[in-house]
């Protein structure tokens, strides 16, 4: 939707994609508008919200609305959770710096985005960057599989907000690019 | 002389040593008298000086309304729902005056409304689609009182969403109060979510849709396409021709798209277009087909 004459918008469907509690919902809530409550993850399996970014394309700026998908985090796809990406331009990929057991899951959320939509753009946001005591993901684990995977990735802290608008702001330019 | 005036300044000081002594006593005499109720005084002026403030504080409260309110409000709340609980049939025959009274205005209110739309049916000219419709119905069963009372019965559109069927992305929005529709995108993806969730939930055939979401009096339609789908928010219960002409719009719009709907990439701006057709599903009337 044209707004005056300028300004071009576009919006697109983001998922949210990560083994339960790895700081999915805490990503989202920080930085983006939110009307439904959490409650709905827990209900429907997910809830929706908004992050709007203004990302410089050659000459002109374009608004770009994300439409942020956080789907529940569970150890195995189901049929609803699938029924939930379609239509998906590109997925947010979440790890927790502080368990290893939520690395190898990336590989297996970035097959099933790609198996339902195709192609789409990914990002990996490696959180908890808050606790590097507890930490038990290294750079160079997180470097190996984002180079897999072609994704670009950030290591992010949901509680004091390091790198969350970046990761954002990363993704609307890759979505437009 | 001088030994004569120090005798004098003597006796002059154990005169005053005497009755500074005898101020003593008197002193110890009333505390042993009047003692206590000397601390009952005092006692009683601090209890005084207390309840002063006190007062201050409930006149300040009172005075500041808000604050009253949120003083009273649960005490009166837990009374009102201990009363109801505890007596009932007494609570029902004190209220049912008032009671009886509200839904006897708001049942004339509905009927007089009734009256008028059937009023005005009745006055419409004739029409042979009109007719035609009559003889159908009276056919079928249904009288033209009865058909008359159907045709009566209140509906208005209230929101329409043009929604992209894959992504949930809304594609074009049309409310009859606009100002408070900031988050249609937001409502379109989790009508999306929801529609998901009931086809896997509980539909597992492609023909299954969910068509119909009901809350109070109030509902959303839903028709959908292969691209896209339309949710309309309605109050009362739709005319028979309401979806058919939801069903046409939406149809209309996605064959004028087809190729970008089918690969689309989030810039709703061609769809505006299609906002005329939109907004006249907004204004449907029985009577305007």
């Amino acid at each position: 939707m044209e707004k005056g004459s300028t300004l071009v918008t576009y919006s697109k469907k983001i998922c949210l994609l990560g083994d339960f509690a790895v700081g999915k919902t805490s990503l989202v809530r920080r930085f983006v508008h939110n009307r439904f409550d959490d409650q709905y993850i827990s209900t429907i399996g997910v809830k929706v919200s908004r992050k709007t970014v203004m990302v410089p394309i050659k000459d002109e700026v374009v608004e770009l609305t994300m439409m942020l998908w956080d789907l529940a985090g569970s150890q195995e796809f189901t049929t609803v959770t699938a029924s939930y990406l379609r239509g998906a331009a590109g997925a947010i990929l979440v790890c927790d710096l502080t368990r290893a057991d939520t690395l190898p899951g990336l590989q297996r959320y970035a097959d099933e985005i790609t198996k339902v939509c195709g192609p789409v753009k990914l990002m990996i946001a490696a959180n908890k960057l808050d606790i590097p005591e507890q930490h038990q993901i290294s750079s160079e684990q997180l470097a190996e599989i984002a180079t897999n995977l072609r994704a670009p990735h950030f290591f992010t802290s949901a509680k004091v907000g390091e790198e969350v608008d970046l990761l954002f702001r990363h993704l609307g330019t890759l979505l437009l690019a | 002389m001088a030994a004569i005036s120090t005798e004098s300044d003597n006796q002059e000081d154990t005169l005053q040593l005497l009755v500074e002594n005898q101020d003593a006593s008197l002193e110890i005499l009333r505390d042993l008298i009047f003692g206590e109720y000397r601390q009952q005084v005092a006692r009683m002026r601090a209890e005084v000086s207390e309840l002063q403030s006190l007062l201050d504080g409930l006149e300040e409260q009172i005075n500041d309304k808000q604050a009253l309110v949120a003083t009273i409000t649960p005490v009166i709340a837990d009374a009102i729902r201990t009363n109801i609980r505890d007596s009932q049939s007494e609570m029902v025959d004190a209220l049912y005056p008032i009671m009886g009274k509200l839904v006897q205005r708001s049942v004339t209110e509905a009927m007089r409304d009734l009256a008028l739309r059937i009023d005005y049916q009745m006055r419409k000219t004739f029409n042979f689609k009109d007719v035609l419709k009559r003889m159908t119905a009276g056919l079928r069963g249904v009288s033209d009182a009865e058909m008359t009372l159907r045709n009566a019965l209140p509906f208005q559109v209230l929101e329409l969403f043009l929604i992209h069927r894959e992504s949930g992305l809304l594609l074009l929005h049309a409310s009859t109060t606009p100002e408070e529709t900031a988050d249609s995108d937001l409502i379109s993806s989790m009508l999306t979510a929801i529609r998901d969730f009931t086809q896997d939930a509980f539909g597992r055939s492609e023909k299954e849709e969910l068509n119909q979401i009901q809350y109070g009096g109030k509902g959303i339609l839903l028709e959908v396409a292969h691209l896209v789908y339309i949710a309309a928010v309605v109050d009362g219960i739709e005319p028979r021709n309401f979806r058919e002409q939801m069903r046409e719009t939406m149809i209309t719009i996605e064959h004028r798209h087809t190729d970008f709907l089918q690969n689309y990439d989030g810039n709703a701006a061609p769809f505006a277009a299609a906002e005329a057709a939109l907004t006249n599903l907004l204004t449907y009337r029985e009577e305007s087909v």
